[in-house]
């Protein structure tokens, strides 16, 4: 995997560490992460840098990310959920986005990373 | 003077000449009389009296002619009350109108040799006026008899009063007939009243009651003739009487037929209900001669009335102090849907249209779109089938809010099985999907919370094994990934509202299975067979049964079955009387050498403690070409 920018919006602290490791993990190293606990700080890391790729919480601290997921879709920037919310919950514009329940095999989120979001990832 | 005309016929001497009567008739008609053989009566013997007189004769007789004899109804001088007819002079007189007279006896050929001539009473003049019915039947005579003939006849005058008072004899005889006539009749009517199952009364033109049957006296155990007159106002319930009199009143001034309910007092004090009801006589010209009339007892029927009132009543209270419940009737062929001021509320309708009746689309308008061809399904399957109607829906009252209603009902057919009547209530369920709604909210955070509880753990698992030695790092794994299975089975065994989400599935065993062993996706290579029974599993049944699957699994992949491509696993569940056994077949892994000690193994003799738990049993075969691993449980504490 080459070096990536990833945005992690997720707002309890254990599981957006625990997200970071993996990632992490997955790109020996060769990967910056982003954490943003709501969506304004994560407009504000998506203001300031450039990211490949983000994973996206559904319910976080100032609400849900419904919008944000539209604008990254705009973007084209790829992205996925990770989310204890069920898939039939989301707004229809956003079914067909790659959705990781929680609680998640980590081995779910490396393979949601490596072969849905970027075929050269 | 001889009155006699024409010839007497000497073999029958009693055969009519001239006249238009038959002797049966004649003989019928003298018996309505019911004069023969009855004892004298005054006014007949001042009859014959005043005729004896007049006459100047002894013998004066009003003779009634029978079959065969002759009857003296009134006699004076003779002595004697009946003849034979045979030779009776009066046989003779009713064949001739008017007046016949014979002058002397023993000069006529007819009654020379007659004995009452010969012998006592020696008849020499005999002179009888006709008694004669309005149709000219004649019933006898009304006669003077002399011992002595008269050549000379009766004067005129003497022949005028015979037959003046032969008129005066029939006149009687018909006022005699008609009065018994008259009393037959009322004999007839007291025993048809007194049989009649209701109290019959009759009054005077006045109102003067002077009648009644015998269930009167029988009903009110009054004492005959007590009530007569004015009386019966007695007799009736205090509250009752002033408008009974004022009722009654009006209809003797008006002749209006009589009709009125009120309380009557029976013979045990008791105050029946009673229909009381009379109705006009009148004579020739009108004029109200009498009143007859009838008392029914219908206690019975108004104290069902009563009940029946007051079951309305309370239906009435119910249906509208419970806002929330409204009833409904469509005639179908008329496509008219009446209902009742509850439904009206309901579907924001005005009461008085609800009344008359409204098409049926008039009302589908209130129905929240959404809900509308599902409410129109149930209604056609109700009105095809006949069977019960029933629907969850929303309505939505213009200027209202929305409620949720259920409606239930049926439609009745008619003889062509085509739908008539379709009747039901609706009912305000508003509350209650609140409150679903609330349990289903309920549900789902508490879903979401055990969601992210596991996930914040397994987080903490891998971070804490963070820079850790590769033996820690695989634990930490090898835990995340049990409570991965953990989390799964509680997924599965998701609490829900039942009844709002009917069509969630019940979480059987079978399920759980396809649930904890999805990641593997070996199922879908075909590799591992679920069959035979299934059982359903509930929540402590499921997290036990999830540890167990887990670890044969993880196991089958790394050193069974699962870890070659030809292996595969068959799991069977088999239902044995009130126990359920599940099988766990490896085969086509590498050879197996008896019981392993391998690491993890140790994990299953962990979980021998949640199958006893359970109250189960398990068995394990290390059979060289792969483990047989079975597991037996009581069926009750599965669904636990």
């Amino acid at each position: 995997m080459h070096a990536r920018r990833i945005l992690i919006v997720e707002d309890d602290p254990m599981v957006a560490l625990d997200l970071e490791e993996i990632v992490l993990g997955l790109a020996e190293g060769r990967a910056q992460v982003a954490l943003a606990a709501s969506v304004r700080e994560a407009q504000r890391a998506l203001a300031s840098a450039a990211f490949d790729v983000a994973l996206l919480d559904i319910d976080v601290l100032d609400g849900k990310t419904y919008d944000l997921a539209v604008a990254l879709h705009a973007q084209g920037l790829p992205f996925a959920f990770v989310s204890g919310s069920r898939p039939d919950e989301l707004p229809p514009a956003l079914r067909s986005v790659p959705f990781v329940p929680k609680p998640y095999d980590p081995a779910e989120i490396e393979h949601t990373l490596r072969a849905k979001l970027s075929p050269g990832l | 003077m001889n009155a006699f005309e024409g010839q007497a016929d000497e073999a029958e001497p009693y055969r009519s000449h001239g006249r238009n009567w038959d002797e049966t008739k004649r003989l019928s008609v003298l018996d309505s009389y019911k004069v023969l053989d009855t004892p004298p009566e005054r006014e007949f013997d001042e009859v014959v009296e005043l005729a004896a007189q007049l006459c100047g004769a002894p013998i004066a007789l009003v003779s009634l002619l029978g079959e065969d004899r002759q009857f003296f109804k009134a006699e004076v001088g003779l002595g004697v009350r009946e003849t034979p007819r045979d030779v009776s002079i009066c046989g003779h007189a009713i064949l001739q109108p008017g007046l016949f007279v014979v002058t002397d006896t023993a000069t006529d050929p007819r009654f020379a040799g007659n004995p009452l001539v010969t012998a006592a009473p020696h008849i020499r003049f005999y002179a009888g006026a006709l008694l004669e019915t309005e149709d000219g039947l004649p019933l006898g005579t009304l006669c003077v008899i002399d011992r002595r003939p008269r050549p000379e006849g009766l004067t005129a005058l003497q022949g005028f009063a015979l037959q003046v008072l032969a008129r005066q004899v029939m006149a009687r005889l018909e006022l005699r007939r008609a009065l018994a006539a008259r009393e037959a009749s009322e004999r007839q009517f007291r025993v048809l009243a007194d049989a009649m199952p209701q109290m019959v009364w009759s009054t005077r033109p006045d109102g003067a009651h002077d009648y009644y049957n015998a269930r009167w006296y029988e009903f009110t155990g009054v004492p005959f003739g007590s009530t007569n007159g004015a009386g019966w106002n007695g007799m009736f319930h205090p509250e009752d009487q002033p408008r009974a009199w004022e009722r009654w009143r009006h209809s003797l001034e008006t002749g209006e037929p009589y009709e009125i309910e009120y309380r009557l007092r029976r013979a045990d004090g008791a105050y029946r209900w009673t229909l009381g009801r009379a109705m006009p006589v009148r004579d020739a010209e009108g004029k109200i001669e009498r009143w007859f009339g009838t008392c029914t007892d219908i206690e019975d029927i108004k104290a069902t009335e009563e009940r029946l009132r007051l079951s309305e009543e309370r239906l009435r209270l119910a249906l509208g102090a419970a806002e929330m419940i409204g009833t409904f009737v469509w005639d179908v062929p008329a496509d008219r849907v009446t209902a009742d001021a509850g439904y009206a509320r309901m579907f924001g309708q005005d009461p008085a249209a609800m009344t008359a009746g409204v098409p049926i689309a008039l009302l589908f308008e209130a129905v929240e779109p959404e809900d509308r061809d599902r409410v129109r399904q149930q209604i056609e399957r109700a009105m095809a089938t006949g069977d019960a109607f029933e629907a969850e829906y929303r309505v939505w009252p213009p200027g209202g809010e929305t409620h949720w209603v259920v409606a239930r009902g049926r439609c009745a057919q008619d003889a062509d099985g085509r739908p008539s009547r379709f009747s039901g209530a609706v009912v305000d369920i508003t509350e209650r999907k609140r409150a679903e709604e609330g349990q289903e909210l309920l549900a789902k955070e508490l879903s979401h919370r055990i969601k992210n509880i596991f996930t914040v753990i397994g987080g903490m698992v891998s971070l804490s094994a963070s820079g850790a030695s590769a033996e820690v790092k695989g634990f930490a794994a090898t835990l995340r990934r049990r409570l991965q299975a953990l989390a799964r089975a509680h997924e599965y065994v998701r609490p829900h509202n039942g009844e709002a989400q009917p069509t969630e599935a019940a979480t059987t065993l079978k399920g759980l299975l396809g649930t904890l062993l999805a990641p593997y996706g070996a199922e879908e290579a075909g590799r591992m067979q679920l069959s035979g029974d299934d059982v359903p599993v509930g929540v402590k049944a499921a997290t036990s049964l999830a540890l167990i699957l887990h670890e044969l699994a993880t196991n089958a992949a790394k050193y069974g079955a699962l870890s070659r491509p030809e292996g595969g696993v068959a799991i069977t569940g088999e239902r044995i009387g009130d126990r359920f056994g599940l099988t766990w077949r490896e085969r086509g892994g590498p050879e197996v050498a008896g019981p392993p000690e391998r690491r993890g193994f140790g994990t299953i003799l962990a979980e021998r403690g949640a199958i006893t738990q359970l109250g189960g049993t398990i068995a394990q075969d290390w059979a060289r070409e792969g483990l047989t691993l079975r597991l037996e449980v009581p069926l009750a504490r599965l669904a636990y």
